[in-house]
């Protein structure tokens, strides 16, 4: 039983023991150190699987099931906050990367989250979507200096605790239903005879989990928080909590709940919709970046919220797809911002006219990203959108194919606008080069190469998602 | 005595929707924070109704109702150290004169 | 007794709205912390209807006890609370209200209608050392990460709160 959770336990050891080590003063010893433990803790599910550990099934009386869609979705967690880690290292401005405070909430963060894709019992769900919830509100209020960012996060921090009471009603009203706290045990038939208070408790839910993923309506914290916050905080926030609910969303809605999916896939279609017609319409006028990225990123939720509405197992393989593609491109080119904002200390697209002049490799690299992000094969991204619009059309949702498409379409049109500044548009005079950071060079060097790599060569990824993926789901003709 | 489930439900509806009201309406931080109790007393209220009416797992519901409180006290401890880091920058904490950032 | 025991409820009840609306409402947010403490209370109350008698110390001791007073630090901290000149409610008062408003109607109206699990049986209350069971059983979990919780907030808090001295 405590195998299961050994990556928890180090990753909780190590955060206190940053906190209490004198000597871990700089970003020299402190990002090393939080690596190696993130780096570990992702390493020792693998070694004992490796070594004949079965995996564990559900713990601690069932409250936690730790199988392989546990598994896959920890380890895109790790991978995420590992890269998180690495971009903090090349964060020279804000002063977050000396802070052992930072790296120690970091940790703890990442407990949440490596418990959320577990949790099968809504009291340990919701803890551990607070305990990263409210850590995020203090992490995007760490650079306290600048009171632009920590009223970002105040914001940031009203929106999610109203948001979650609100999914904490409607937690309540399902148990009022169901008669149990545990996921497995809900008797659908319960739900099925009062279908106003299990609507109501849904569309509670819905508001919940739309916060978590910024989905529209309750998108309204993200455009300012991510302006506001640090770079490499917003890069974090904007990728690894997004998986995890997702993870709780396949669990919660496609595993459990699918014999009443024709109440919740019509809710959640119709919230793909307009948060990904919203997002890509807000992104195209903007001027800043990190706005930009922000409105980028409710519409890619949107997006991959189609493939849980697909609700069969080809959806939840697309979205677990597309998440690892999300993670790859975003992290990436957050990597980029981040090595900017340290440098110019903003990060309006002005700052970027003419990147492929001063500096020709991240310009590359970050031009790679934004590609992908646009959706332009042959690039990770690209095969993300596809599989999800798959899911959707193998699903009779083709309606929401074809809104997908066409959003797709007036996405890459706002991608191409970046990519066109950083290579179309003159050098402002006087630009210095960017000191290059050995972390996020090598980063974005990871991310981009693993987009390609995603991208031409997808068997092997295609063959862990058939593995991971829980069998009680409709089949949905599995492409692979 | 038994109160019947419903009447305890309405209570709660009651918090619930005073509660969202004023989180929506309220212009200073600490209103707002204070309109967010409501609605998690009001999720409480429901939690430990339901499991009287269950019967089973009462004391896992206690429990819960004990870390939603715990959860409480950690989001408002919180905001409150947000809310006193920009009072150093400036006078004033009302949500909607936060107008640096546009929404 | 019976009736006695009934009028009591519903006085509780209507003295937690009552509060609630307080809190929401009042101009001065001292009154408004008034207003919060009496809904805390109420809701004390109404968990020892439910035979809930350890919670409703809890609520006492942590949410009046120790949030309120939180909130009332917070009060202070943020001046102008007396200006006559404030609006207490921003713009969207109106359409909130009406949204608020068909919510808790609707709310309550489903949940009058509904058919909730009302065995009758009288179930005896959960001594208070089951709950000591729970936490160190089925709730281990999420009782540790409760604890994981409160350190990172009190580290981040810290932090945040502190004053620098180059700032």
């Amino acid at each position: 039983m405590v195998t299961a959770i050994l990556p928890e336990l180090l990753l909780t050891a190590g955060a206190i023991v940053l906190l209490l080590l004198p000597f871990l003063r700089s970003a020299r010893s402190l990002v090393p150190l939080s690596f190696a433990l993130i780096a570990v803790a992702a390493a020792i599910p693998v070694g004992l699987l490796l070594r004949g550990h079965s995996l564990g099934g559900a713990l601690f009386s069932g409250v936690f099931m730790f199988d392989k869609l546990t598994f896959f979705f920890q380890e895109l967690i790790l991978l995420s906050v590992g890269l998180v880690v690495m971009t903090v290292a090349g964060d020279a401005r804000s002063g977050l990367r000396d802070r052992r405070e930072f790296y120690c909430l970091l940790l703890l963060t990442t407990v949440g989250l490596l418990l959320m894709p577990g949790a099968q019992n809504l009291v340990l769900l919701y803890l551990a979507l607070e305990l990263v919830s409210v850590l995020s509100y203090l992490l995007s209020g760490f650079k306290k200096q600048d009171g632009l960012s920590v009223e970002a996060a105040l914001k940031y921090l009203l929106f999610g605790l109203l948001s979650t009471g609100v999914l904490l009603y409607g937690i309540s009203l399902i148990y009022g239903l169901a008669g149990t706290m545990d996921i497995r045990a809900i008797p659908v038939e319960a739900l099925r005879q009062s279908p106003a208070v299990t609507l109501a408790a849904l569309i509670l839910l819905a508001v919940g989990f739309g916060f978590k993923l910024s989905l529209v309506p309750f998108h309204g914290w993200a455009p300012d928080l991510y302006e506001g916050a640090p770079a490499p905080v917003v890069s974090f926030i904007s990728v690894a909590p997004k998986i995890a609910t997702f993870a709780v969303l396949i669990r919660l809605f496609m595993v459990w709940l699918s014999p009443i999916a024709d109440l919740w896939a019509i809710l959640f279609s119709f919230l793909a919709v307009i948060t990904m017609t919203v997002g890509n319409l807000a992104a195209l006028p903007q001027t800043n970046l990190k706005r930009l990225l922000a409105y980028s990123s409710i519409a890619h939720a949107g997006t991959m919220l189609i493939g849980l509405a697909a609700g069969t197992a080809f959806g939840a393989g697309a979205l677990a797809y597309y998440a690892v593609a999300y993670l790859l491109m975003n992290t990436g080119l957050f990597m980029a911002v981040t090595a900017m904002e340290s440098a110019e200390g903003r990060s309006d697209l002005a700052v970027y006219s003419g990147l492929a002049q001063r500096e020709p490799t991240m310009a590359a690299l970050m031009a790679v990203c934004l590609l992908s992000l646009g959706g332009i094969p042959p690039l990770a991204g690209f095969f993300g959108k596809m599989w999800v619009f798959g899911a959707a059309l193998k699903g009779n949702l083709a309606w929401l194919a074809v809104a997908g498409a066409v959003n797709s379409v007036i996405a890459a049109f706002y991608y191409l606008k970046v990519v066109k500044t950083l290579y179309l548009d003159p050098l402002p005079a006087g630009c210095k080069p960017i000191p290059c950071v050995e972390s996020l060079c090598f980063g974005m060097s990871f991310c981009v190469v693993m987009l390609f790599v995603l991208g031409l060569w997808q068997g092997p990824l295609l063959e862990i998602l058939r593995l991971v993926i829980p069998s009680q789901l409709p089949p949905g003709s599995v492409p692979w | 005595m038994l109160i019947p489930t419903s009447h305890i439900l309405v209570v709660s509806a009651g918090l619930f929707a005073l509660g969202l009201f004023g989180a929506l309406t309220r212009r200073n931080a600490v209103g707002i924070l204070m309109s967010i109790e409501l609605i998690l007393n009001s999720a409480n209220l429901n939690l430990i109704a339901f499991s009287r009416s269950w019967g089973t797992q009462q004391a896992d519901l206690q429990v819960a109702v004990l870390i939603v409180i715990g959860i409480a006290a950690a989001g408002a401890v919180a905001g409150l150290a947000l809310i006193l880091a920009i009072s150093r920058h400036r006078q004033t904490i009302q949500a909607d004169e936060i107008k640096e950032l546009k929404g | 007794m019976e009736f006695a025991a009934k009028i009591g409820f519903y006085g509780v009840a209507a003295a937690t709205l009552a509060g609630a609306w307080f809190t929401v409402s009042a101009r001065n947010l001292f009154r408004a912390a008034l207003g919060l403490a009496l809904a805390l209370f109420g809701v004390a109350g109404l968990f020892l209807y439910m035979e809930a008698e350890f919670l409703a110390a809890v609520q006492l001791l942590v949410y009046v006890g120790a949030i309120l007073t939180l909130m009332i630090f917070g009060i202070m901290l943020t001046h102008r609370i007396a200006d006559p000149n404030l609006k207490k409610w921003n713009r969207q008062s109106g359409r909130a209200g009406i949204v608020s408003a068909v919510i808790g109607v609707g709310l309550s109206a489903i949940f009058l209608k509904a058919s909730w699990n009302q065995s009758g049986a009288d179930f005896p209350p959960v001594p208070v050392p089951f709950l000591g069971r729970a936490i160190l059983t089925t709730q281990l979990l999420a009782f540790e990460l409760l604890s994981l919780l409160l350190l990172g907030a009190l580290v981040g808090s810290l932090y945040i709160a502190r004053k620098e001295k180059r700032c």
